[in-house]
């Protein structure tokens, strides 16, 4: 088995009577872009600061490089590049200021990635980040988690603040030149499209368990949507094995479901209807199916 | 729960706001003005009287909207963000007038309605009339004229300026009323005067508030984070470029850059201040006593206000947490936390010296004061001769003494520092166990002087006092020994402490004991047939010096990985 960049064993985490992390288990290794999606709520920013050692395991057990980053967070840190959500930075530093700072922590620092992405961004050195707008800040802060070309990449909420040409070009470049020199990247978002197009590996995590996990294009290719007509009019979801998510009404229904396409057409059949057309089902739709209202209803019916 | 209408939902968010507070202040205000009732021939309480208890308890309750003003982020003197003190700034779809209503309504009359509790309910345990609804009124008025000035302008200057007019002439209208022969009411035009003010102060806040509202006015932006660290402009005031060789340097930059140096520019700023008050004295007699207070208790401010929150824990609406950049930083917790408090100390202990420098050159200038009278005593001869006495004390010692009596007061600092930073960053993980902790030894303490007095007043025996206070240095220095024992094994336990650390805090803690001791022995303590409970508060300094040096590092592993 290939080395492992992360490793998370069964970690589960509360917060006064809230459970935020439930039996979560989470795997990466090098080269890979490792997506993580979930609604509010979910544990995605929980389970990126335990990996950051920023909150310690209470049950279960976390390794980042083999080590523990609560205690060893040296270790850990400074081969790790981190983009807080809050984009919390000193407000009173200049951008040269905070890439001196970060600098001096990471002897591998590459000043000229670091120039070359502040003119890709168009962001002057001496302006104070207080001075930055929102999206400002998350580009200085990306620059600042990149440049020392960390082993791993730790993006929470990455686009949010950027705007979609600084999302699409430079945000899926760095986490691809990122993740092509061999290095990882672990990030999470609610954008599923960006998710789709960047990630090598998604997980879903829902109510603080991983709902879903695995290769990108596995993971859509196990699940599809059909559409279905019947013979026999349903007044209510009709109960068909596999199904995760049924829309519709009457004679006509949409369905997401899992497993083989075949199997699904004879629990089809045994119901009395057909599938009218079928294909690979979206991340959204299959987040959608096993995060979201569909589940509920498909499981009350 | 269902909320009728946006007043009720306003004040109900207020209530949820304050309510811890205004607890503590009740049950502060009682405290203190029961012990003034119960014991008025202590020194403290000067003979007290009804006038006694109603300056203690304006005192909990005056101040009531200034800590509203820090629940929500803003900062004193500082301008507020728009909507102070609501959560929702100027959303909320209701017209400005009720808006203001009922933030400045709410902080007036739960002020004066605290006031108005306490003073009756000690006036029927005490069957002492203590006066009820015209210190109600004053209060009330205050608190209205002082929202106006906080809230209806950003002007700093104005903030300033309005504060101390405000504060001023009621505070001496209510001392005038209070000492008059008939200090249980005031007369019509009083009142009509206070209701004058209040409709005033109602009246511009609302002006300001909807100018605000309407982008007429500079209105603050929303402040989400609090402690986030001195003005820019105090800490651009010292630029000098972040070295880049190793962590260490980079981290000590950090420090002297965003606090440090602003530490030492406000303490040479107390100290220039301070010069030129008692210069100003020369010519201008009523600033004396002014100078005098700033001389006396700038020090102490400046300790426990720059010497606190060295590890930079901020607040968002409440909420306690560490700041993620520092977290995150690939640096040893241990190192962090000691390189943190020794840059703060060393700032502050600057900023001290700066400040005792300048309050003993400028005491020099008390000569040119003339002769100056308080109440009939001769205030400026009297002052000069404790500079002598001063002056006279130092000379007396040898070298070796000064430089332990240096060396304490150094360590002392560092260990006041240390202390600080621990406690607030305990405040994120353990809020209540903190504000146990904080509140025991002074609740005990409390207990162990009411039990003194009482045993001198004869209604105890002297031996349950006695036993009360022994009891407590014991278990105080048991606990003092045991803290540093635990934190410093769990430190090594969780890695937190490494070796380096160890040896530099016990280096330090070393050079505490040998100056220390030295003092003690010049002092003459410990001599033949000491009582051991004065053995006991001797050994505490040392203990208090190990217990901060271990439990900062402690503290802030704690908040790191909470």
């Amino acid at each position: 088995m290939e080395h492992a960049v992360v490793d998370v064993n069964e970690l589960s985490r509360s917060f006064a009577d809230k459970i935020a992390l439930d039996g979560v288990s989470f795997r990466a290794t090098g080269g890979q872009v490792y997506g993580l999606v979930g609604s509010n709520g979910a544990g995605k920013t929980t389970l990126l600061k335990h990996l950051l050692g920023l909150l310690r395991a209470t049950t279960g057990s976390v390794r980042v490089f083999g080590l523990d980053p609560v205690r060893d967070p040296v270790g850990v840190l400074g081969r790790v590049g981190y983009l807080s959500e809050e984009r919390e930075l000193p407000e009173w530093m200049s951008i040269d200021e905070l890439m001196r700072y970060t600098q001096a922590y990471h002897p591998g620092w590459d000043a000229a990635y670091a120039r070359e992405l502040l003119d890709t961004f168009a962001l002057d050195p001496r302006k104070k980040i207080k001075e930055l707008s929102k999206g400002m800040r998350a580009q200085a802060g990306l620059i600042a988690a990149v440049a020392h070309r960390p082993e791993l990449l730790i993006l929470d909420e990455p686009s949010s603040g950027l705007d979609v040409v600084v999302r699409r070009d430079i945000l899926d470049a760095v986490v691809r030149a990122v993740a092509d020199d061999g290095r990882t990247v672990i990030f999470s978002s609610h954008l599923l499209d960006e998710v789709e197009r960047m990630s090598d590996h998604v997980t879903l995590m829902h109510q603080g368990r991983v709902a879903l996990s695995g290769v990108l294009d596995d993971v859509r290719r196990e699940y599809q949507r059909s559409r279905v007509r019947f013979a026999e009019h349903f007044d209510q979801p009709p109960v068909i094995e596999t199904a995760l998510m049924i829309e519709g009404g009457g004679r006509s229904w949409s369905v997401v479901h899992s497993g083989s396409l075949e199997q699904f057409r004879h629990a089809v059949a045994a119901r009395g209807g057909e599938i009218v057309e079928s294909r690979d089902a979206t991340l959204e739709e299959i987040f959608l199916a096993r995060a979201g209202r569909g589940r509920a209803q498909a499981e009350a019916a | 729960m269902n909320l009728r209408s946006p007043v009720v939902a306003m004040l109900w968010e207020q209530w949820r706001l304050t309510r811890v507070e205004a607890a503590q202040r009740l049950t502060f205000g009682l405290l203190a003005a029961s012990a003034a009732l119960m014991f008025p021939s202590a020194p403290i309480f000067n003979a007290a009287t009804s006038t006694t208890v109603v300056w203690i308890l304006a005192a909990a309750h005056g101040f009531f909207w200034f800590s509203i003003a820090k629940l929500n982020g803003g900062r004193f003197m500082d301008g507020y963000k728009p909507g102070f003190p609501l959560y929702l700034l100027y959303t909320r779809p209701v017209p400005t007038p009720v808006f203001v209503a009922v933030a400045m309504g709410y902080d007036a009359i739960s002020c004066a309605l605290l006031y108005l509790v306490s003073a009756a309910l000690l006036g029927v345990m005490f069957g002492q009339p203590i006066p009820l609804f015209p210190v109600a009124a004053y209060l009330v008025a205050y608190h209205l004229a002082s929202t106006c000035i906080q809230w209806s302008t950003r002007n700093r200057i104005v903030q300033w300026v309005g504060s101390m007019a405000v504060f001023w002439p009621l505070v001496i209208l209510c001392k005038r009323s209070l000492d008059s022969p008939r200090p249980l009411g005031l007369s019509i035009a009083q009142y009509a005067l206070l209701v004058l003010i209040c409709m005033a102060t109602f009246a511009v806040t609302v002006v300001g508030v909807a100018r605000q509202r309407r982008g007429d006015a500079i209105a603050t932006e929303p402040q989400a984070a609090m402690g986030t660290g001195y003005p820019v402009w105090l800490i651009n005031l010292f630029r000098f470029s972040c070295p880049t060789s190793s962590p260490t340097r980079a981290q000590l930059w950090f420090e002297l850059r965003s606090s440090g140096l602003p530490i030492l520019a406000i303490g040479f700023g107390v100290a220039m201040l301070i010069f030129l008050m008692f210069a100003i004295g020369i010519a201008v007699p009523s600033v004396r006593t002014t100078a005098l207070f700033f001389g006396m208790f700038s020090g102490l401010f400046v300790l426990l206000l720059f010497g606190s929150n060295a590890f930079g824990i901020r607040s968002k609406q409440g909420r306690l947490y560490a700041s993620p950049f520092d977290a995150t930083q690939p640096y040893g917790t241990a190192q962090m936390a000691g390189l943190k408090v020794l840059v703060r100390a060393s700032c502050v202990l600057v900023a001290l010296l700066a400040i005792g420098v300048s309050v003993w050159a400028s005491s020099g200038l008390m000569s040119a004061w003339g002769e100056w009278k308080v109440d009939g005593n001769a205030v400026t001869s009297g002052l000069m001769y404790r500079r002598t006495q001063v002056a006279d004390f130092l000379a007396a010692r040898t070298s070796h003494v000064l430089v332990a009596l240096a060396v304490v007061a150094c360590i002392g600092v560092v260990a006041i520092v240390a202390w600080q930073a621990a406690r607030e960053a305990l405040k994120v993980r353990y809020p209540r166990r903190v504000l146990v902790a904080q509140w025991s030894p002074a609740l005990w303490g409390l207990l162990i002087a009411l039990l003194a007095l009482a045993g001198n007043a004869g209604i105890f025996p002297d031996t349950v006092a006695r036993a009360g206070i022994m009891s407590a240095m014991a278990i105080a220095t048991v606990a003092l020994l045991a803290a540093p024992i635990y934190f410093l094994w769990s430190g090594l336990a969780e890695r937190t402490l490494t070796t380096r650390y160890a040896g530099v805090a016990l280096a330090i803690l070393v050079a505490f004991g040998a100056a220390y001791w030295t003092l003690l022995r010049t002092a003459g303590e410990p001599h033949a047939g000491i009582h051991w409970t004065a053995m006991l508060l001797l050994s505490w300094p040392m203990l208090l010096a190990l217990l901060g040096g271990a439990i900062a590092p402690w503290a802030l592993n704690r908040v790191r990985h909470t």
